[in-house]
Parts: structure tokens; C-alpha cells; sequence
């Protein structure tokens, strides 16, 4: 009983600073657009970093990446760990030029750079509905595995249905709010317990683990682990789903816009692998010792709350609290972005172009109500473990990598071949992850995979016989090669596109 | 950005006519391989966890050093940043 009175004061007291955070922004944040979903554009490096960080560690991090490692061994730490450290380089490749595009062109929205650069509605639109439609899923699992967590650790028969009504309300709350403000500031401070969370983890569990204590864990100590899950095609293949899908979420591209400056980049270029490195190195190895303690467990998302027990009260305390700093940021991140896609690229676009910047944010805080709502209805009936639903999920994202790339560095990308090349792409994906087409055809490759190779062709193949935009060329070649002022005044193309 | 131009120091320092932009940038899938070396045997360990993994997770480790020479020798240079 004193456990679980320790366990709900921590988290009370953490939920009551994000409330905090949330009233402060509300009262502190501009109204327009550009303050509600952006934060000003003004983001100092530690506060990128933090909020880049907390943002893509989720409950796939606390909580899948030890399940997978308690099922399929070490191999997931090179499949999503690893990867996730080296695209540091991205934020070099991919995250400063749109930054500056971002600058340049005044983007509040991913897909508005899809949409300016390549004259394009209709890429803008695909990017949008694919991240809604492979972001609200995402979402719901923050929410079931925080609410699983909190149940399973704090036991004593506290339901588990009230504990994500709670989770749900305080997330929304402080997002609706604050907006972006909010969002980033309780990503700063659950940056910081995060990676601190897991560190504390690893050294309290590790100094449960007997010296002989992993003799009978060699399948799981080795590549492809004791189901053959990690053998060289499924780790190239979440590497490379990884590696295109991280940039491509909404709510890491989004972040991209926020940088103050250049210097920002390449501060966060530095530190990252060392952030990845103190959660991913920990996570999937306390997954793999969790064997030693629940040898036989059914749900493997379980491991992570219940090596947690293991641990005194304190700590115990202080972990959860990071395990929800994980999956709160990320849920809050995504409830965010997924809101100004809708307001600005469809309803903004669609329905009403003439919106004030106060009647804008109204509309993305009513959104943000209306996508809580529906994730939190997806969470009733969770589909699968929460490493398949996030590998679902990822690959939503990554099947626009290559028109990604191509707008970024490929002068002779045409409309039609970025168009095409992204529809393959995005209707292949689809296909197979519907059951539509044969999973035959993918070669034993995840889905996106074979789809991302396909809509290259195709977009090259379509880029080459039809002409190129000029003037979209002209455009982001003085911003990225020639150093074009940044966007002060009204003549200044906006992302706009007809 | 061009892979044959010469890497120059930003700061103000000499050119390095050995070293260009494509070696550096060449760094990275070669640490990305080295994280592959080993993964199929579980020993030897060291604490219990195996040496590849150690390995891998130093490699992440490398990445700091090589990313901030990245930084320092290979990011556009742009008077308005």
C-alpha cells in the first residue's frame, strides 16, 4: 500500500507540473499560428534537442523495444537504436534545408513544403491524410501503454480504464492550451526524465542479475535472436524503414521549422547519439534479463512494468514517471502536428481560406479535441503488440522518403515525377499492408521497402520525360545554395500553390 | 554539395586537400557496417553482455567526434545563419 501511495505522488506531482506548464503557456503564448504550432520559430538547441528527443521516444521506446527484446533478443538495438543514432546526419541532409526552406517560405506544415516545392495539392493532401491516417493509431498506443503501465505497477486493483481517461485528459489539456508552448516545455522537462528514467533503470536492474545469470540467454544475446525475427533482411529492413520513416513523421518534421537558427542543427547533430545511445543500449537489454525473472510471460509489453517492481519504491516511482514522460511527449507532439494538418491543409485549404490567425487556432484547438477523442476510441480494442502496431505505423511514413530526397536535391524532379513516384509508393505500401496485394511480392521485405524502391523508379523514370519546375528550381536554389534573405516582408512568396 | 570539393575549415583555418567531403560523409556506412561485425555470437561478454553489443553501442558513441568533425568541416557556409 505505501508502494502504491509512493508511486501515485510521484505521478501526481509530475501530471500537476505539466498542468502548470500548460497554464503558463496559455497565458504566455502568442495566438497566431506560427506561436500555436510552431513556437515562434525560436527553439534554442537544448530545447530542439529535448523536444526532438522526448517527441520520437514514445512507449515504443519504454515500453516495446523491452518486449521485443524479452521475445526476439538483442537484434532490435541495431534495428531501431543504432539507426536512430546515426540519423543525426539527417539533421545535416534533410533537417537544415528545410529549415530554411521552412524560413523562406513561412511553412507551418509538412506537407506544405511537399506542396510548394513541387506545385502540388494533390502531394501536399497525400502527405496529410497518410500521416493522419498512420499518426492517430500511433497516438492510441501511448495512451493504452501508459495506462498499462500505471495499472500493472501500481496493481492493488486500480482499474485500468480511469488511468487513461486521466492520461488522455491531462495530454489534451496541456496541448489544447499551450499548443506548441506547452508541448515543448513539458517535452524539455520530460526530455530530461526520460533519459534519466532509463539510466537509473539499467543501473538498478543490472545490479539484480547475477554474474552467471545469462548462460541460458545466448539465443537472445545473439543476432538473429531465439525466433529468427533479426535475421539480415528483417534488420537491413526496419534499418532502412527507420531511417526513412523518423524524418517523414509529422511531428519530427514539423520540429525541423522550430530550429532558431543554424547553430541549433548542429548542436543537436552532436549530442544525439549520445542521448540514443543512454536509452536504446539500456532498454532492449533489461527487455532480454526480464527472461530471467518472467520466463514465461504471454504479453511481452509487460516486461518493462514488471521488471519496474522489482525495483524499490523509489525508483520504481521515478522510472514510471519516465516511462510516462515518454509516451506523454510523444503523444502530445502528435496530437499537435496531426491538428495543423488539419486546419491548414484541409480546412484552411478546403473549406475556408479566409480564416483570422485567432480563428485558425480556435480550429486547431477543436481539432485537437476531435483527433484525442478518436485515438483514444482506437485505444478500446489495441490490435496488436505495440512494436507491430508502431512497424504499421512507420511505414506510413516512410513511403515519401524518396520525393522527399528528390525535392531536396534533385533539380530535375518534375511535378508529374514526384506526383507518380509518390502515389506507387504510397498505394503500394497500402496494398500490401491491407492484404490487397500478395505479401508474396514484397520478397519477404517489409512492405515499404520494395514500394520506396519501386516509386524511385518511378519517379526518376517520370522525372526525365517531363519538364522540370523551373521556377520551383530557381526558387530553393537561392535558399539553399546562394543564402536568400529569410522571409521579412509581404512580397515574399508564402506556401501557397494553385 | 559536392563530394569532390575539398573540405575547408570554417572557422577560418587551411583547406585539408586530403580529406574531402565524400571521405567524411564515406564514415558513416563504414561505422554502420562495423555495427554488423560479431552479431551472431554471443560471446565473448563482458559483464554479462555480449561484445558486439558493447561494440555497437561505442560505435554510437563514435558518431559524436565524426558529427561534430562534420559539422565543424562540412556545413554550408551562409552569412545569414
Amino acid at each position: 500500500m505505501t508502494e502504491t501511495l509512493v508511486s501515485l505522488t510521484t505521478v501526481a506531482v509530475y501530471l500537476l507540473v505539466l498542468a502548470g506548464i500548460g497554464i503558463w503557456s496559455f497565458r504566455h503564448a502568442g495566438t497566431d499560428p506560427v506561436s500555436y504550432f510552431l513556437a515562434g520559430r525560436g527553439l534554442q538547441s537544448w530545447v530542439l534537442t529535448l523536444t526532438m528527443l522526448a517527441t520520437l521516444l514514445s512507449a515504443f521506446t519504454f515500453i516495446g523495444i523491452p518486449a521485443d527484446g524479452y521475445t526476439h533478443g538483442l537484434g532490435i538495438f541495431l534495428g531501431v537504436g543504432v539507426t536512430d543514432a546515426f540519423i543525426s546526419v539527417l539533421f545535416l541532409l534533410l533537417g537544415y534545408r528545410l529549415w530554411l526552406a521552412a524560413r523562406q517560405f513561412q511553412f507551418i506544415t509538412p506537407s506544405e513544403f511537399f506542396g510548394h516545392r513541387f506545385n502540388s495539392p494533390l502531394l501536399a493532401l497525400l502527405y496529410s491524410l497518410s500521416a493522419l491516417l498512420f499518426t492517430a493509431p500511433y497516438i492510441s498506443i501511448q495512451i493504452i501503454a501508459g495506462a498499462r503501465t500505471l495499472s500493472a505497477v501500481l496493481g492493488d486493483g486500480i482499474p485500468y480504464w480511469p488511468l487513461a481517461v486521466v492520461m488522455a485528459v491531462v495530454i489534451l489539456a496541456y496541448v489544447w492550451m499551450g499548443g506548441s508552448q506547452a508541448v515543448v516545455w513539458t517535452d524539455v522537462v520530460q526530455g530530461i526524465i526520460l533519459v534519466s528514467g532509463m539510466v537509473l533503470a539499467f543501473v538498478a536492474i543490472s545490479r539484480q542479475i547475477p554474474a552467471d545469470g545469462t548462460v541460458d540467454l545466448h539465443a537472445w544475446l545473439s543476432v538473429p535472436g531465439p525466433t529468427g525475427r533479426w535475421n539480415w533482411q528483417g534488420l537491413l529492413g526496419y534499418q532502412l524503414l527507420i531511417f526513412m520513416a523518423v524524418p517523414l513523421f509529422p511531428q519530427i518534421f514539423q520540429r525541423f521549422y522550430m530550429a532558431k537558427n543554424a547553430q541549433v542543427f548542429k548542436n543537436m547533430m552532436v549530442v544525439w547519439p549520445a542521448l540514443i545511445g543512454l536509452v536504446f543500449f539500456p532498454a532492449t537489454l533489461i527487455g532480454v534479463w526480464g527472461r530471467l525473472s518472467y520466463p514465461q510471460l504471454e504479453r511481452a509489453d509487460q516486461i518493462m512494468p514488471l521488471m519496474l517492481q522489482t525495483l524499490p519504491t523509489g525508483i520504481s516511482a521515478l522510472v514510471i514517471v519516465a516511462v510516462l514522460a515518454a509516451l506523454m511527449s510523444t503523444a502530445d507532439s502528435q496530437l499537435l502536428t496531426t491538428s495543423s494538418l488539419v486546419t491548414r491543409d484541409i480546412v484552411l485549404r478546403y473549406l475556408n481560406r479566409q480564416l483570422s490567425p485567432a480563428q485558425e487556432q480556435r480550429w486547431g484547438r477543436i481539432v485537437v479535441l476531435v483527433i484525442g477523442l478518436i485515438s483514444f476510441a482506437i485505444a478500446i480494442h489495441p490490435p496488436g503488440v505495440i512494436v507491430d502496431i508502431a512497424t504499421w505505423s512507420f511505414q506510413g511514413s516512410a513511403m515519401l522518403f524518396p520525393v522527399l530526397v528528390a525535392g531536396l536535391y534533385w533539380r530535375r524532379t518534375s511535378r508529374a515525377g514526384a506526383v507518380a513516384g509518390g502515389l506507387v509508393s504510397s498505394g503500394l505500401t497500402l496494398g500490401w499492408l491491407a492484404g490487397v496485394l500478395p505479401s508474396s511480392w514484397t520478397g519477404g521485405w517489409l512492405p515499404v521497402i520494395p514500394a520506396v524502391v519501386i516509386g524511385t523508379v518511378v519517379l526518376i523514370g517520370v522525372s526525365l520525360c517531363t519538364p522540370p519546375l523551373t521556377a520551383q528550381v530557381a526558387a530553393y536554389g537561392a535558399v539553399w545554395e546562394d543564402g536568400a534573405s529569410p522571409a521579412a516582408t509581404a512580397d515574399t512568396p508564402t506556401a501557397t500553390f494553385d | 554539395m559536392s563530394n569532390s570539393v575539398p573540405v575547408q575549415d570554417t572557422s577560418g583555418g587551411r583547406p585539408w586537400p586530403w580529406l574531402n567531403r565524400g571521405w567524411l560523409m564515406a564514415l558513416y556506412p563504414l561505422l554502420w557496417m562495423l555495427t554488423w561485425i560479431g552479431i551472431g555470437d554471443p560471446q565473448p561478454q563482458v559483464f554479462g553482455i555480449p561484445l558486439w553489443y558493447l561494440r555497437a553501442g561505442g560505435i554510437l558513441l563514435l558518431l559524436i567526434p565524426l558529427n561534430g568533425l562534420v559539422v565543424r568541416l562540412c556545413w554550408p557556409g551562409r552569412s545569414d545563419d
